[in-house]
């Protein structure tokens, strides 16, 4: 995997500099008086073009180091995680899976539910092998929320999303 | 197992509370009893402006009459646009109001900033003047009157900036300038703030600001104004003479400061709201000191239906600049 | 007035009693990553109409100085600066802190916010109306050269890949241009989502990049085993380090104190590039440059002198021209409009008391963020001794509450969850996380000036010429380029010939 790091971040960030000078031709030029060359679009243009450009550098630098076989793989550096149980494999993904559903839920289900939902997830996905604490998590996913909720709604007056619930 | 367990469960929560959701539909308010909770005004302009003091100064003595909390929050950007846009998809609920300025919306539909007018809100009060927009130089300058800077800038064509804020009232404003005869380089110089300093540091001949922000200048002896943009000569200067009277027929900005509701909030509350506030406009003699202190003018509240009026009034003067544009 | 000014804070303890209060609240909100400097005096804000303007203005300060230096704690214990300020501490703060030295990371960023903030008090007790003269000289032609030449530090911040570093920082400034154009307004980058139009906000793009990294860091890292390196007691001997270390900063703390200042006295730029700044600039000076991301106090010194030397350079052009330098500043402002101090070229005529009750409240304030922070110390090492599975969940929480709370929108905290992916995959692809956040906060900087510039030369294309100071700025950053490419090719020959 690493002797392609420099391929597809590349690859990426071609394609992202790709997207964003395609979506510059939506932006609106300003015609009226005090209007010059350099208008809305020029900046972006410029960054954009510098950016693909940064990619293609970085491709052929690629190339370049692979014609020559500079990339030597790495084996057994990176901490391999065969053995492990499933879910320290499965922790990245799983954290990604819970902040998305956190941030899809936290509309309807309200600040208190969402966060206490995810505490208790994150918190068990986080634990070291062996020490899940189950009450323990329980315990802080559902305190801290509702602490965080009362000193800033009801003493500091900010607001926080509410969702269906009536809290 | 364990993952399957977690994912899954998590999962079914989320859906079950995306789908049971629906949308969250607005608990009726009752008027009778408004306000019963805090009320938040918006401010569509960065603290520190005109808009800004008057309404934070207007808090005080209001939260007094409505016997609530006031909670003033800034919304800037797009001249205004950012919070017309929060306005426009806000609940009607009778507990959020936004805060404008009649130029601005109508300055911007006119330069196209916007593609709506202020009938997407229902207007509550006109609940303050602007200060003045006046016409500034710096005191070394040559010109003291309007008509002197345009007979100048005929014989120089381009060679004088004026900084303005490209696309709101004030670069209208310099727009209906060139069309009483000047031939001025209109440039972009940020906000009023910036604009006096611009002046100050020289890279601007002259700009367009409230003479709120640029008052302490002509005391201390760095700058004068030309002239002001309003219809009537100011209080607080009854020696500078207005646009429209010395060189530049039409170019009247009357700016009034307005708050707004979003489009179906009852009408019973914006007729209880534009009560209490045309009251302590009115009434509030502190208030009243520290708007005549602070903007040379006295202090001014508009009934509801004049408020329409107002807005329409100044969206039909703007409008009819648009060929300039 | 002189005298009444400071006998009205010092001589009353009430005041003195607030400055306290709000230098604590300060730092909790500084600490919390989320919450703000500005968050803490737009709320309190109302509550000060009630009070004296003195008084009223001593509280906003004091939110204000603590504000910034709080979120030092955050950077150094968590790796997730707590303001945007103290983004430069991370670089050096979080190492140190692993490394067992979190007492002395702390003690170094308490003990030179205190000195950074008096030395910018200082300047503005001293040399206010001068610079304010200064202010009002640097126009577009200025401010875009100043851009350009930060923007170059970011090759020197970046050290081996420039490319890389190049890409970062452009994907920083890109993600900038998102939401209405300056001058024009022009709608970009908003796929007709009326919420994009106020762009991305700082606030979300810190967090996702640092918190969100830190907690999928954790999930990386939950196979592994763990070195719990802090346990039982934490000593810390006076002020966390030795005397011979504050004579080896001294000549750090000036040059950084100096760039804090500097740019706080120029409007729009911020604490947070000001750190920045004078860590690239102290890294770029040393003798031991390859050592600044490991864990050397240098990058604390620098970083946290210039983000509190900042307030008071600020505070500058707030007080003698009415230009707010920072989101904080203009709420300062508001505030003091609203107690009819009338900011501006006579403020010391009209308003001397005032002025001289800001000087004194920044004075007390600075000391009762040093007592306060160091009686703290303890309390805050022990947070790292909590598991790290109950502690990154938590501030992940408090995280999204001060997402959301900036402007009171969801969409902030669909954002900050965006930008965390974003981090993730930039992290996989080896992409550094600075230079986005310089990108961020100077590519519009560069942008409005340049374009505000170009204005000029379209009417007189020698314009430039006129602009001394940008012209100063412009040859400097050639040679500094000129000289680090060289470095970077020599060493990199070196590297070719080793092999």
């Amino acid at each position: 995997m690493r002797k392609y790091k420099d391929l597809i971040t590349g690859l990426a960030v071609f394609f992202l500099s790709l997207f964003y000078l395609i979506n510059i031709r939506s932006v609106r030029v300003f015609t009226g008086a005090g209007a010059t060359a350099i208008n809305a679009r020029t900046i972006p243009l410029i960054e954009g073009s510098l950016l693909m450009l940064l990619s293609v550098i970085m491709l052929i630098r690629y190339g370049i180091n692979a014609r020559r076989g500079g990339y030597v793989s790495e084996s057994g550096k990176e901490d391999s995680l065969d053995g492990q149980p499933l879910r320290i494999r499965m922790a990245v993904p799983l954290t990604l899976c819970l902040l998305l559903i956190y941030v899809l839920a936290i509309g309807r289900l309200g600040f208190v539910l969402t966060s206490i939902i995810y505490l208790f997830f994150q918190i068990i996905i986080l634990s070291p092998n062996g020490k899940i604490r189950v009450p323990f998590a329980a315990v802080i996913a559902v305190i801290a929320p509702v602490i965080i909720y009362l000193v800033f709604v009801y003493l500091l007056n900010v607001p926080l999303p509410r969702g269906i619930m009536p809290f | 197992m364990r993952k399957v367990f977690v994912f899954t469960l998590a999962i079914a929560i989320a859906l079950s509370g995306v789908w049971a959701g629906g949308a969250s539909e607005a608990a009726p308010v009752d008027p009778s009893a408004w306000p019963s909770k805090p009320v938040n005004i918006v401010v569509t302009s960065s603290a520190g402006g005109d808009g800004d003091y008057f309404m934070r100064t207007l808090s005080v003595p209001l939260e007094e009459e409505l016997g609530v909390p006031v909670v003033i929050t800034n919304l800037a950007g797009g001249n205004g646009t950012i919070g017309m846009d929060e306005l426009m998809n806000k609940e009607p609920d009778g507990y959020t109001f936004y805060v404008n300025n009649t130029c601005a919306l109508a300055a911007n539909q006119l330069t196209g900033l916007a593609d709506y007018d202020w009938s997407v809100s229902d207007p509550v009060a006109v609940f303050a003047k602007h200060s003045g927009e006046m016409l500034w130089v710096r005191s070394d300058s040559p010109y003291n009157t309007v008509e002197e800077l345009i007979e100048a800038s005929k014989a120089d064509p381009g060679k004088f900036t004026i900084g303005v804020s490209l696309g709101g009232s004030v670069y209208v404003a310099s727009l209906m300038l060139q069309n009483a005869g000047a031939e001025l380089s209109i440039v972009d110089a940020n906000d009023g703030a910036e604009r006096i300093i611009a002046l100050l540091g020289g890279q601007v001949d002259c700009c367009i600001a409230g003479y709120g922000i640029g008052k302490e200048y002509i005391e201390s002896g760095a700058l004068r104004p030309l002239c002001t943009l309003m219809a009537n000569r100011s209080a607080a200067l009854p020696d500078v003479p207005t646009a429209d009277e010395s060189g530049a027929p039409g170019l009247i900005i009357n700016n009034l400061f307005v708050i707004l509701a979003p489009k179906g909030t009852n009408p019973e509350i914006i007729e209880k709201f534009n009560a209490a506030i045309c009251k302590v406009v009115n009434e509030n003699e502190s208030y009243r000191e520290s708007v005549y202190q602070y903007s040379g003018q006295e202090a001014y509240a508009l009934s509801v239906d004049d408020t329409i009026a107002a807005l329409e009034e100044t969206k039909n003067q703007f409008m009819a600049y648009s060929d300039l544009v | 007035m002189f005298i009444e000014g400071f006998s009205a804070v010092f001589g009353n303890p009430m005041t003195v009693v607030l400055i306290f209060f709000g230098v604590a609240v300060g730092i909790v909100f500084g600490a919390i990553p989320g919450l703000t400097a500005t968050m803490a005096v737009v709320m309190f804000l109302p509550l000060t109409y009630t009070m004296s303007p003195i008084m009223g203005i001593a509280l906003l300060i004091a939110l204000y100085i603590g504000g910034t230096s709080g979120g030092l704690i955050s950077a150094i214990l968590l790796n997730i600066p707590g303001t945007p300020s103290s983004v430069a501490t991370c670089f050096d703060g979080r190492p140190l802190a692993l490394k067992g030295e979190a007492p002395k990371a702390l003690g170094i960023g308490i003990f030179y916010s205190f000195i950074g903030t008096i030395f910018g008090v200082i300047v503005m007790m001293l040399l206010a109306p001068i610079v304010a003269n200064i202010a009002i000289m640097f126009g577009p032609f200025e401010y875009c050269a100043l851009a350009i030449f930060s923007l170059s530090l970011v090759i020197m911040l970046t050290g081996k890949d420039m490319i890389r570093g190049l890409m970062a920082a452009l994907i920083g400034m890109m993600l900038a241009t998102a939401g209405l154009a300056p001058i024009d307004s022009a709608r970009r980058f908003t796929f007709g989502n009326a919420q994009m139009n106020s762009g991305f906000q700082l606030l979300a793009v810190l967090i996702g990049l640092y918190a969100i990294s830190e907690i999928l860091g954790a999930a990386e890292d939950v196979g592994k085993p763990q070195a719990q390196i802090y346990k039982g007691k934490v000593k810390i001997k006076g002020l966390g380090f030795s005397m011979n270390e504050f004579r080896s900063q001294i000549s750090n703390f000036l040059y950084s104190a100096a760039i804090g200042t500097g740019i706080g006295i120029l409007p729009g730029i911020g604490g947070g590039t000001a750190g920045m700044l004078s860590y690239t600039f102290v890294k770029n000076k040393s003798k031991y440059p390859e050592k600044f991301g490991t864990g050397v106090i240098d990058g604390v010194v620098a970083s946290e002198t210039s983000n509190n030397a900042c307030i008071g350079g600020a505070l500058i052009p707030l007080l003698t021209l009415g230009i707010p330098g920072d989101g904080t500043t203009a709420v300062l402002l508001g505030a003091l409009m609203v107690h009819n101090v009338a900011a501006g070229p006579l403020i010391f005529q009209k308003n001397g008391a005032v002025v001289y009750a800001i000087y004194a409240a920044m004075i007390i304030g600075s000391i009762a963020m040093l007592v306060i922070e160091y009686a703290g110390i303890r309390g805050f090492i022990k947070v790292l001794a909590i598991p790290k599975q109950f502690l990154l969940p938590v501030v992940m929480v408090l995280c999204f509450v001060g997402a959301f709370g900036n402007s009171n929108r969801l969409f902030d905290i669909y954002c900050t969850v965006g930008f965390g992916i974003l981090a993730f995959l930039m992290r996989k692809g080896g992409l550094p996380f600075p230079p986005v956040i310089l990108g961020f906060i100077l590519g519009p900087l560069f942008e409005s000036n340049f374009r505000r510039a170009s204005q000029f030369i379209a009417i007189d294309p020698m314009a430039w010429t006129a602009h001394p100071i940008a012209i100063a700025f412009i040859v400097i950053t050639v040679v500094l380029l000129a000289l680090n490419i060289r470095k970077i090719i020599k060493n990199s020959k070196k590297e070719e010939k080793a092999v």
